[in-house]
């Protein structure tokens, strides 16, 4: 009994929150998840650095030339207009659904690899490793080979980061691919063309954030369908359901 | 490296493994007990319970089944610019049967997910059958031998086997064969080109015999050409020249020969002006009789005599204008005393229907008569198929629809396999090698293979399958599946055709070349063309080489195979010229009709009648579940081994639809469930070819009792007599459920499949128009005044157009449906209650609606699928808003949205939506060919054809990023690319210049019901056109 007026508590208070975030906010949904993750940004200062966990979810406080500025529509604060529909406000409480589909998943990774290094550090583009996003409907994570087409030689002067390379070389040796912990979760019922977005001019960070200010890649939009019809209604673009069902 | 030539990695991607699921895979499980494929059984109470439970804990919780952690491995190396989830396209050659379709193989992330025809080849020009495009079941059966076996156990046991090394095996075959004493053999299946040419030149080095066995080559055909026109080969005919063609038993469009080339060619002449007209002459109505503009149900045997009237009448009409004085004498002679009145009677017919097709015949300026199938399985096929050649020869169809020297060679030969069979029996064989064939189901039961073969020294199988003939080896090396083989088809007289793997092996097995490589090299002998790394791709190339030199581009030898690899490899040459005239000495003089075992006259001995269908061939693709599946296309019967009996003779026997049988002779015995048809000859059992199997796999040893195989006497004169045996049919005390997934026979005045029947002079007849207009059809079809505002499509609207005057209902597309959209198949229990899933049925018809008395009748092939209604009646029942109408007119069904209720279903006019009611679970690595493009439906949703959305969405991101529309013709849905005969074309309706459009508009064009219910389908028919004669 106790339990199903949770429920209906969490259902009351989503549809209002939901309405509230439509009408006022315009899209621009600011919950107690969020600000925790802003005060964090305030705290933090610039002290988050290759191979470190810090604190907040990861985002220090300097944005990189270029990428916009944040809070603003980074992919982590963009979940909006569908919120009525969607009821994304759960993703807060983590209280339905697999934990992979929650904002904030963050799977530990086999390699601790850091976007920051190779993003900030090496100025390497996002498609210089994901090449093919733009030429397959798949996401692509590099072959094992491209990763050491650079670590045959490059190493670095951290000894932690060091031994991080050493484990790539180890499935480099062995012939194995690197198994890698999904961070987007897709039901199997969506079929998403990466390369048909990539095309169309989104940036890689509208949905995935700013990966390279992540020290472990984690997952910041929602990904449900009301916020890619959010994207698709503002882009004009279809929002047919046989665009992605099918 | 290229990668047409490399194979690559089999990679773990997630879309594959969440459809695969976790299950283990069985990598070192030689044997797999027979088990029926059903899927999970019914529901206990406390599994309801807990699914009412769930299921009203609240929706939100939907989706959490999925949770589970799922890796993203990437590749190790990259292979060969090949891009993740990007499909990559191999060419080669379908070696399902002997015809040598050419084939493109669709491999995403290295495994192969679709095989299509290839366009432009020679043979099949873009169509495929059901048997190659079910080919991939067959690449990935489960029940495939997974590595090298040794027989352990008693000798001789069934399937007791212990895996060994390749190492150890080919080391002990090789010592086998290289020890003296008694002989080795070397019996394959029909194998042409590079196969043949290493089989010779193992068989010249090593003093070893080969012997060939298909029991589906027209061996008797080619006896008789190289009598009559002096070639000993298939001779080639041309189906698209002819404009009457006289049939005598041949299944072209079925499995005779070359089914895709034949219907290919038909259609274009049932396209013409005046289409081609065609008799069919067999005392069972099969798929090729029904699309025949007469069925002529002669008593079984009779051809023969048949065949002598004709000759007769033709040679008399024509004067002989085509042949020789000594071939007239000839023929005056051996058609001496035969009249058209008494072989008709003989037939069981009536005279006229000989009369008519002698005249049309002579009237005909490009006539074709030939001879096949079962009628060519008696005792007597020599001298029909002479016959038949003679009167082609006499109505001068040589060299216009026959053309001579420009055929294929057969190399199996009845005589050879009873030779050896006999050679075993006197202990003379010490080594038996056996790939391709499977003899001890296929050879007639009176030979005993079984118990023959125990009698050779050692019997090494190079087989896929552990069938029955495996299951006699004493060491199996497996090969691999044609889709990871290599080989080099001579598919006709200067026509070749390669054939590559398209994927990794899936198991530890080896191309069937590589191993005989292998044993030769251990034997100490050298093949220079398998070059220094003694490989059979070696050898293709070499022999690729060797055959092409005319087209040789300078030196770059290593290009010109690369690019003869990416195109298909396929080569036309110039064919030798036509051979000498007859010689009458060569051929028979008799024309008795065969004699049917020992006549005793009782009415309980009928004729045994076996027939290969689609759906069973031979039995060579018993174990695939999309074959089984697929609806019998003149019964619809499915999963199952059938008895057909006239309903008089049945009468007779005192049987009922149901009842089972047991038909026996001497030879054998069989079981099966009694099916009733009018379309039969009386006093003859119609029983399918190739159910039965006791091994070979879980899905074919669940399918029949008892092989018809078993029931036919030793070979006389070089023929598989297939229907040369009488056997006793009796009732017995069991039961059995036969599963018919048709509805009505009888259209009841609906005019869902329609045709327009023209007289004999090709004008069409009034009663037919009378039919059509007054279902608002084709002529003087006007736009109904509508009520509500119609829907607007502002770019596409795709719709669909199929001519049912090409259309055979030879059931490729619905395989291909199978196969593209992941449709799973249910089982024989869940068909029972019509829980089947194909999104396409081919909906037969038999009317005699508008006909007189008698046999008069037509019949009907109607491929119905989702008609994507402009007003569909589905649309507005959903509750959830699951299915809609889209923009492109699409009908769009989101599995995702769908709650099952089932309202759409129930509201459908046309039946074709079909429901999840279980979750099918599809054994690995069967799973490895769903295509990753289309989601995998599960329990409790609705689903059905979508015009294969994923190919639309494609073919416009293909556009868009070419900055234009999708052009015409540029989408091909599954059920259009596979159709033999291209009945189906698909496009947008919007655009007035495009095909579908043209045809939309035809003055044959209708839609189904439309005129009934204003449902406004997106897909047109064309009516059938046939002859009343």
């Amino acid at each position: 009994m106790k339990r199903s007026f949770r429920y209906l508590f969490i259902i009351a208070v989503s549809f209002f929150v939901g309405t509230f975030g439509v009408l006022v906010d315009d899209g621009q949904l600011c919950l107690a998840g969020d600000k925790a993750v802003a005060q964090a940004q305030q705290a933090g200062g610039s002290s988050s650095t290759a191979g470190e966990q810090p604190a907040s979810l990861g985002i220090p406080q300097q944005s990189l030339p270029g990428y916009p500025a944040q809070g603003v529509r980074t992919g982590v604060f963009n979940d909006g207009q569908a919120a009525l529909w969607d009821l994304h406000i759960i993703d807060h409480f983590r209280y339905f659904g697999p934990a992979q589909r929650a904002r904030g998943h963050r799977p530990e990774q086999p390699i601790n690899f850091s976007h920051i290094v190779h993003v900030q550090g090496n100025k390497m583009e996002c498609q210089y490793c994901h090449w093919n996003v733009s030429k397959s409907p798949y996401a692509a994570i590099p072959d094992v080979e491209l990763c050491m087409g650079c670590h045959k030689m490059v190493g670095s002067a951290d000894p932690a980061a060091n031994a991080e390379i050493e484990k790539l070389k180890q499935y480099w040796a062995k012939g194995e691919p690197i198994p890698w912990k999904k961070v987007h979760v897709m039901p199997d019922y969506l079929r998403f063309n990466h390369k048909r977005h990539v095309k169309g001019g989104v940036t890689c960070h509208e949905c995935h954030g700013q990966v390279g200010e992540m020290p472990v890649v984690e997952r910041v939009s929602s990904m449900k369908m009301g916020w890619c019809i959010d994207c698709h209604r503002q882009r004009g673009t279809s929002i047919d359901c046989a665009t992605c069902h099918h | 490296m290229s990668n047409a030539e490399t194979p690559t990695v089999v990679m773990d991607k997630d879309i594959l493994s969440d459809s695969i699921g976790a299950g283990q895979s069985r990598a070192a499980e030689p044997k797999v007990e027979g088990q029926t494929p059903t899927a999970k059984g019914g529901v206990s109470r406390r599994r309801f319970l807990q699914i009412v439970g769930a299921t009203s804990a609240g929706a939100a919780l939907a989706g959490c089944a999925d949770d589970k952690s799922q890796l993203l491995k990437p590749r190790v190396k990259s292979e060969g610019g090949q891009i993740p989830g990007v499909p990559v396209w191999y060419s080669s050659t379908c070696t399902e049967c002997s015809a040598g379709c050419g084939i493109s193989i669709k491999t995403v992330d290295g495994r192969a997910i679709k095989v299509e025809g290839a366009k432009d080849h020679p043979v099949n020009g873009g169509g495929l059958c059901a048997l190659g495009q079910s080919s991939l079941q067959s690449l990935y059966d489960p029940d495939r031998i997974r590595q090298p076996l040794k027989r352990t156990g008693e000798k001789y046991g069934v399937g007791q086997f212990a895996p060994i090394s390749w190492d150890e095996a080919l080391a002990t075959v090789a010592e086998q064969l290289g020890k003296g004493g008694s002989e080795s053999v070397f019996l394959t299946g029909e194998v042409s080109g590079a196969h043949l040419a290493l089989m010779q030149d193992v068989s010249r080095e090593l003093k070893i015999r080969h012997t060939v066995y298909d029991a589906m080559q027209p061996i008797a055909l080619t006896q008789a050409a190289e009598r009559v026109y002096g070639v000993r080969e298939i001779p080639q005919f041309e189906f698209g020249e002819a404009d009457v063609i006289v049939n005598f038993g041949a299944d072209f469009l079925e499995t005779w020969v070359s089914p895709v080339e034949y219907a290919r060619g038909w259609a274009k002449g049932r396209r013409r002006e005046l289409p081609a007209k065609t008799f069919h002459i067999e005392p069972r109505l099969s798929l090729t009789g029904g699309n025949a503009d007469q069925w002529i149900c002669a008593n079984p045997g009779t051809e023969v005599r048949i065949a002598l009237a004709v000759l007769k009448e033709v040679a008399l009409r024509t004067a002989g204008a085509n042949v020789s004085s000594e071939l007239r004498t000839y023929i005056a002679g051996i058609t001496k005393g035969v009249s058209v009145a008494s072989v008709a009677d003989e037939a069981g017919i009536t005279a006229a229907k000989i009369e008519r097709l002698i005249a049309e015949l002579v009237g005909a300026k490009a006539p074709l008569v030939l001879a096949g199938g079962s009628a060519e399985s008696t005792e007597r096929a020599l001298e029909l198929q002479v016959l038949v050649a003679l009167i082609n020869t006499v109505i001068g169809a040589v060299g216009k629809t026959v053309l001579v020297g420009q055929g294929r060679r057969v190399d199996s030969s009845l005589e050879g396999v009873t030779a050896l069979v006999d050679r075993l029996n006197e202990g003379a064989v010490g080594t038996l090698v056996i790939h391709g064939t499977n003899p001890a189901f296929t050879l007639p039961g009176d030979l005993s293979f079984r118990t023959a073969v125990r009698k050779a020294r050692k019997v090494v199988s190079l087989a896929t399958h552990l069938d029955e003939t495996a299951q006699l080896a004493d060491i199996i090396l497996p090969s691999h599946a044609g889709l990871e083989s290599w080989g080099l088809h001579t598919i006709r007289a200067g026509v070749y055709s390669l054939q590559q793997p398209a994927m990794a092996p899936v198991f530890d097995t080896r191309d069937v070349g590589d191993i005989i490589i292998s044993l030769v090299t251990m034997l100490g002998v050298t093949l220079p063309q398998a070059g220094t790394e003694g490989s059979f791709r070696a050898y293709v190339k070499d022999f690729w080489l060797s055959i092409s030199e005319t087209w040789k581009r300078g030196d770059d030898l290593e290009r010109f195979w690369h690019e003869s690899l990416a195109k298909g490899g396929h080569l036309v040459k110039e064919a030798p010229a036509l051979a000498e005239a007859v010689t009458v000495d060569a051929l028979p003089t008799a024309f008795a009709p065969p004699h049917f075992g020992d006549h005793r006259s009782s009415h309980e001995e009928l004729v045994v009648y076996p027939f290969s269908s689609v759906k069973t061939f031979d039995g060579r693709a018993a174990n695939r579940p999309w074959l089984q599946e697929l609806p019998d296309p003149m019964t619809s019967a499915v999963w199952d081994a059938w008895v057909e009996l006239h309903p008089d003779t049945a009468a007779a026997l005192k049987v009922a639809q149901g009842n089972v049988v047991a038909v026996r002779n001497h030879f054998g015995e069989l079981r099966g469930p009694v099916l009733i048809t009018p379309y039969i000859a009386r006093g003859v059992a119609g029983i399918p070819l190739g159910q039965g199997h006791t091994a070979y796999g879980r899905y074919a040893s669940s399918v029949g009792k008892g092989n018809v195989f078993d029931l036919i006497g030793r070979p006389k004169g070089g023929t598989l007599p297939l229907v040369s045996a009488r056997a006793e049919v009796s009732r017995i005390a069991e039961r059995h459920t036969l599963v018919t997934l048709a509805g009505s026979d009888s259209q009841h005045g609906r005019g869902l499949a329609r045709t327009t029947h023209l007289t004999a002079a090709g004008a069409p007849l009034l009663a037919h128009n009378e039919h059509g207009s007054s279902h608002g059809g084709s002529s003087g079809h006007h736009e109904p005044k509508q009520m509500y505002e119609q829907r607007e499509h502002p770019v596409y609207r795709w719709g669909m157009a199929i001519d049912l005057a090409a259309c055979t209902g030879c059931a490729a597309c619905v395989v291909a449906c199978y196969a593209e959209n992941n449709i799973p198949t249910v089982g024989k229990e869940l068909c029972s209650k019509g829980r089947e899933m194909s999104w396409l049925r081919i909906e037969k018809y038999i009317d005699t609606e508008g006909h007189g008395e008698g046999e008069e009748f037509t019949v009907n092939f109607l491929p119905m699928m989702c008609q994507h209604c402009n007003n569909a009646p589905c649309e507005p029942v959903c509750p959830v808003y699951a299915t809609y109408h889209n923009e492109e007119g699409l009908n769009a069904m989101v599995y995702n949205r769908c709650v099952g209720t089932r309202y759409c279903s129930n509201n459908c006019s046309y039946k074709v939506r079909r429901f999840n009611w279980v979750d099918i679970e599809v054994p690995e690595p069967l799973s490895w060919q769903i295509n990753p493009d289309v989601t995998k439906r599960s329990m409790g949703v609705m689903e059905k054809c979508t015009f294969c959305v994923q190919r639309i969405v494609e073919a416009k991101d293909t556009a868009k990023d070419e900055g234009r529309f999708v052009n015409d013709g540029e989408i091909q849905p599954a059920c259009a690319q596979s159709c033999p005969t291209q009945a189906i074309v698909f496009g947008n309706l919007n655009d007035p210049d495009s095909r579908v459009s043209k045809l939309s508009g035809d003055k044959r064009a209708y839609k189904v019901l439309d005129h009934h219910i204003n449902t406004q389908p997106a897909v047109s028919y064309l009516n059938d056109i046939k002859y009343r004669l």
